[in-house]
């Protein structure tokens, strides 16, 4: 057993209401440069929809991620000879048009226009040449289903689905969508770690946070085409590549990362979880179906004794493994087993876990039936969105998964009816329990924990014992008066 | 043929030179040379007796046996040079060496009257033939290689990411495309 700590977090998408708040705290916090507008560490997507850049999600045509190549994993983008055969030519990085031409208003002339006829406008402007653009293209470009024809249409988890299935999506009257925000999913097994050339990018041993060494980057974009989900960006101004840091700083004074403290619907748990890093392998290795299973496994419990006695050995603080004891991210992944990773296909075993959105399966069904529990169980297969497609999104395609959360889901709602409306039958209640593998007590905590908590509940942020790093390599007075004044070595290569 | 006569400006200040160094009359008999000696020598695959550089690391010459070393280019090329100054110049040249750029090399270690022979005969014989177009076979050359980059480029090209979004739109990809 090899015990390390992960800062993980969970996304509850039922509770988003697509508002962008995340995003645009985010973009004011780290990506508010030059070369970088185009950079959305966090984004918001409708789906269905193709996402950001275009069609994220298929590896076909960006070879993101892992396959399985005999008995070894290999990155989808190549082996090191290919990588280093490419490595003047990346061939699977995304076109500017695939994110979009970064736009801005000249505000200027609304107030300096000579006095006319007409109302001045504010013409939107090219951030790359600078001159007057049509625009066609923006990171949420397809938000709220707009140009669903081409966009919602083209979504790779829809065109997997049958025909049948895919007019049911879009059937006038039953139109569908739900939020899906992205932020890095900071992988036990990340891919863009393993793509870059320069060994730039490195996991935090104490969190987990993945980040890019910016002195050693050497801006070669392997790690751009080699996370399948797109999370790294090239700074076109400083010619190194950037990605989300789970804003670290934050973390390390104890405050929740900004997308997280700014959410306005509260979807976002964050906590620390404890693995077992000498099971990534072969978690990594199962069939598609079993990855979610296998992910689950290589948690642990931070209440077990073995476990504590392990991560004591592996030198994790005791503060951490309370704060894992803590964790809401535990309780949602591996005690109530509702949250689930984002495309585990991909193999690299995403540590950013969302619990699907439960409403638009049940909104046709229940209205004005008694018989509730029979209908909706039975019909689970023809709920608005598919059970196919978001087995596609979040369990390898394994339908199974999907309907066990949504079952727990169900049950948590129906008893919930029962307590503040009273229309539910104690035995439909019951019944619903039963399928859902709930016990009353947890489906109150699972309440509890989805609506009514506070941040200090929803986001434990381990102690990251900075004193503790800063003592073992300098003195501490001396830190204090030195740190806090930037780099004191500028990037060499800016163009 | 305008061209050919600007050429000879070239040898300008070797009649100079001549004309104010008259041969010594110890220049060596050209017809008693032997001219396949003579190639070795230029070619420097005989070594100059005194350590000269041979001639062919500057000069290009359109004898045969040179290979793509016939066109050096460094120095003017000797192939017609035989013409221009007949028996008596050549010999007064091989004899003294007497230009800026060659006096450093040669002043201590001229030609023997041998090699001089051996070389005069050779030049004697290479005369009238034709100069090499060194000009036209680099230009093949740069074509050959551009047209290779061009189709590596093209082949390489061919299997890149071009564009997502834009074939959606336009209603080439999978989907359904815009609706109008």
């Amino acid at each position: 057993m090899n015990i390390r700590a992960q800062v993980s977090s969970v996304f509850h998408l039922d509770k988003c209401i697509g508002c962008h708040t995340c995003s645009i705290a985010c973009k004011n916090l780290w990506t508010d440069r030059k070369g970088v507008e185009y950079m959305w560490w966090n984004n918001v997507e409708t789906k269905p929809g193709t996402g950001y850049p275009t069609q994220w999600e298929d590896q076909e045509k960006y070879h993101g991620g892992w396959e399985k190549n005999g008995r070894r994993l290999q990155l989808r983008l190549g082996g090191r000879g290919g990588l280093l055969g490419n490595i003047f030519h990346n061939p699977r990085l995304p076109t500017m048009d695939d994110y979009y031409e970064p736009f801005t208003y000249r505000y200027g002339e609304l107030i300096s226009a000579p006095a006319g006829n007409d109302q001045p406008t504010a013409r939107p402007v090219s951030m790359i040449s600078g001159r007057p653009m049509e625009i066609q293209a923006g990171p949420n470009w397809d938000d709220d289903l707009s140009g669903s024809g081409i966009y919602a249409a083209n979504d790779p988890g829809v065109l997997h689905l049958s025909p049948e299935q895919q007019a049911q999506m879009f059937a006038v009257e039953r139109l569908v969508m739900f939020y899906l925000p992205r932020i890095c999913n900071h992988c036990l097994n990340a891919a863009c770690v393993a793509g870059c050339p320069s060994g730039a990018i490195y996991k935090r041993g104490k969190d987990g946070i993945v980040l890019i060494n910016q002195d050693k980057c050497r801006g070669w974009r392997m790690c751009v085409s080699a996370c399948p989900y797109k999370k790294t960006y090239y700074g076109w101004a400083t010619g190194k590549s950037e990605k989300c840091v789970l804003c670290y700083p934050r973390l390390e004074a104890g405050e929740a990362p900004a997308c997280f403290h700014s959410c306005v619907g509260r979807i976002r748990y964050l906590g620390v979880l404890l693995y077992d890093a000498d099971r990534i392998e072969t978690a990594t290795m199962q069939d598609d179906k079993d990855l979610v299973a296998a992910q689950r496994q290589i948690i642990l419990d931070p209440f077990d004794p073995q476990v504590q006695a392990e991560a004591r050995k592996a030198g994790i603080p005791e503060q951490v493994v309370e704060a894992a004891q803590r964790s809401p991210v535990y309780l949602f992944v591996k005690k109530w087993q509702i949250a689930l990773p984002l495309h585990p296909e991909f193999r690299t075993l995403p540590m950013l876990f969302y619990v699907p959105p439960l409403l638009p399966v049940v909104s046709e069904e229940h209205l004005g039936t008694q018989r509730l529990v029979d209908d909706y169980f039975t019909t689970l297969e023809n709920a608005r969105l598919p059970v196919q497609y978001l087995a596609g999104l979040f369990a390898g395609g394994n339908t199974e998964e999907i309907k066990a959360v949504y079952r727990k889901l169900m049950a948590v709602r129906i008893q919930r009816r029962r307590i503040t409306v009273g229309d539910v039958s104690e035995s439909e209640v019951a019944k619903a329990r039963e399928l859902g593998k709930v016990s009353a007590e947890e489906i109150e905590a699972i309440f509890r924990m989805t609506a009514l908590t506070s941040i200090k509940q929803r986001i434990v942020i381990p102690p990251m014992l900075r004193e503790q790093a800063i003592e073992a390599g300098m003195d501490p007075e001396r830190y204090k008066q030195e740190m806090g004044f930037g780099s004191r070595r500028p990037p060499k290569r800016r163009w | 043929m305008r061209i050919g006569w600007l050429r000879q400006v070239r040898y300008l200040p070797i009649c100079f030179l001549l004309f104010c160094f008259p041969p010594s009359t110890g220049a060596a008999d050209l017809a008693a040379g032997d001219p396949l000696r003579g190639q070795s020598l230029f070619a420097g695959a005989t070594p100059l007796a005194q350590g000269g550089a041979p001639c062919l690391a500057c000069h290009g010459i359109a004898g045969r046996g040179m290979g793509m070393a016939g066109s050096a280019s460094f120095g003017p090329d000797l192939t017609t040079i035989f013409d221009d100054y007949g028996a008596e110049g050549i010999a007064a040249m091989l004899d003294d060496l007497a230009f800026p750029s060659m006096e450093p090399i040669y002043a201590t270690r001229p030609l023997t009257v041998e090699e001089q022979a051996d070389m005069g005969a050779y030049l004697a014989k290479t005369a009238g033939e034709a100069q090499l177009p060194a000009g036209n076979r680099m230009a093949g050359h740069v074509a050959i290689g551009l047209a290779v980059i061009t189709a590596l480029l093209v082949m390489f090209g061919r299997g890149r990411l071009h564009g997502v979004r834009r074939p959606l739109v336009l209603g080439l990809g999978t989907g359904q495309g815009e609706r109008r």
